[in-house]
């Protein structure tokens, strides 16, 4: 066999380090277990096709979650479903998998559940960008890039994401 | 959000909040106290993923294009080699079917016909070669380009070389 080339061994590396962050936030985003995998392995693929093109300036982690956000964005175009919408058109829409596996068992868990409630409570603007923030450890200047908006504008959907997520997660609570 | 906040949020690293409780600004901190929540609950959901399985799809996912790919590329080959070929064919046949009655009711009367010196094209097989050179180089063009579309400069030189080289054999091959 021949011997791995440095494009062979960055995507290794690219999938070993950032795997776990772009199957999160691709999850977080389409809530299909299939389709998570199928976008996963895509946006692993598009990142090799493009190798030649990567820029090493750049964060892999970032450059990964472009492609990552992209490719949701796309297949929530396809769906027809752009606009934010609340948890029972969610399930109606795009159902959790019935499947007996341990990823369907873990959405099953409470608390799943009330992730689910979250994310469902955000737009999409605020569920990218605080996704993005997490899992992406990126700052806001590059959720902007990602996003193709201004600073400004992110910040805006930052604070406000959190102010809907706090009536839910904290209030609640209280 | 306050520039201070806003600022503070910059200066934010993983792990650490999102909005800095140490803004001075009570909203701010009460944001971060959600932001830990909202964390924590990704952490939680989030689920294993093997990556070594991930690691050979995507190098079977990217195999498969590759083949696909090249499996194109074959037939584009084919395809456009077909169409050299028939091109040249009915080229050369055209020329050499040119029957003697034909071109003899084809001259004007009153010119007489002379036979073309050694080397050189008669002038009605000559006018037809100009013809019939024309339709195979529309054709070569078009596989040019296709060419050119599926396989980059390289493909698209060695063509060229190819339609320079078939040009200058049709230019050649009628007497």
């Amino acid at each position: 066999m021949a011997n791995p080339t440095p494009h062979h061994e960055r995507l290794t590396e690219w999938a070993r380090d950032h795997a776990r962050a772009v199957h999160g936030y691709v999850r977080a985003l389409v809530r299909d277990p299939h389709a998570v995998d199928d976008l996963v392995q895509e946006t692993f693929c598009r990142a090799w096709e493009s190798r030649h093109r990567y820029a090493e300036a750049g964060k892999p982690r970032a450059y990964l979650l472009r492609i990552a956000d992209r490719l949701a964005c796309d297949r929530a175009r396809k769906l027809g479903r752009e606009q934010p919408i609340d948890e029972i058109h969610w399930q109606q829409i795009e159902p959790a998998s019935s499947d007996e596996q341990p990823l369907a068992a873990l959405l099953l868990t409470e608390n799943r559940r009330q992730l689910d409630e979250a994310l469902a409570a955000l737009s999409e603007a605020q569920r990218r960008t605080l996704l993005l923030r997490y899992y992406g450890e990126l700052d806001y200047g590059e959720i902007a890039r990602i996003m193709d908006c201004p600073l400004n504008t992110v910040l805006s959907h930052a604070r406000r994401g959190l102010l809907s997520l706090r009536r839910l997660l904290v209030e609640k609570t209280e | 959000m306050s520039d201070e906040a806003c600022n503070d949020v910059e200066r934010t690293t993983h792990g650490r909040p999102l909005i800095d409780a140490d803004a001075g600004c009570a909203d701010d901190a009460a944001l971060a106290e959600v932001w830990a929540a909202f964390a924590q609950l990704l952490a939680a959901a989030e689920p294993p993923v093997d990556k070594q399985r991930l690691v050979a799809r995507i190098a079977e996912r990217v195999e498969q294009r590759a083949r696909r790919r090249r499996t194109r590329a074959s037939t584009f080959a084919l395809a456009a080699a077909a169409m050299l070929l028939v091109a040249v064919g009915i080229a050369s046949w055209r020329t050499r079917a040119t029957p003697p009655e034909a071109i003899a009711l084809a001259d004007p009367p009153g010119e007489a016909v002379v036979a073309p010196a050694p080397g050189q094209a008669a002038p009605w097989i000559a006018w037809e070669d100009d013809v019939d050179q024309q339709a195979a180089l529309l054709a070569i063009e078009a596989c040019t380009a296709e060419y050119r579309w599926q396989h980059g400069p390289d493909s698209e030189a060695l063509l060229q070389a190819r339609a320079d080289e078939l040009q200058q054999e049709m230019a050649a091959s009628p007497l």
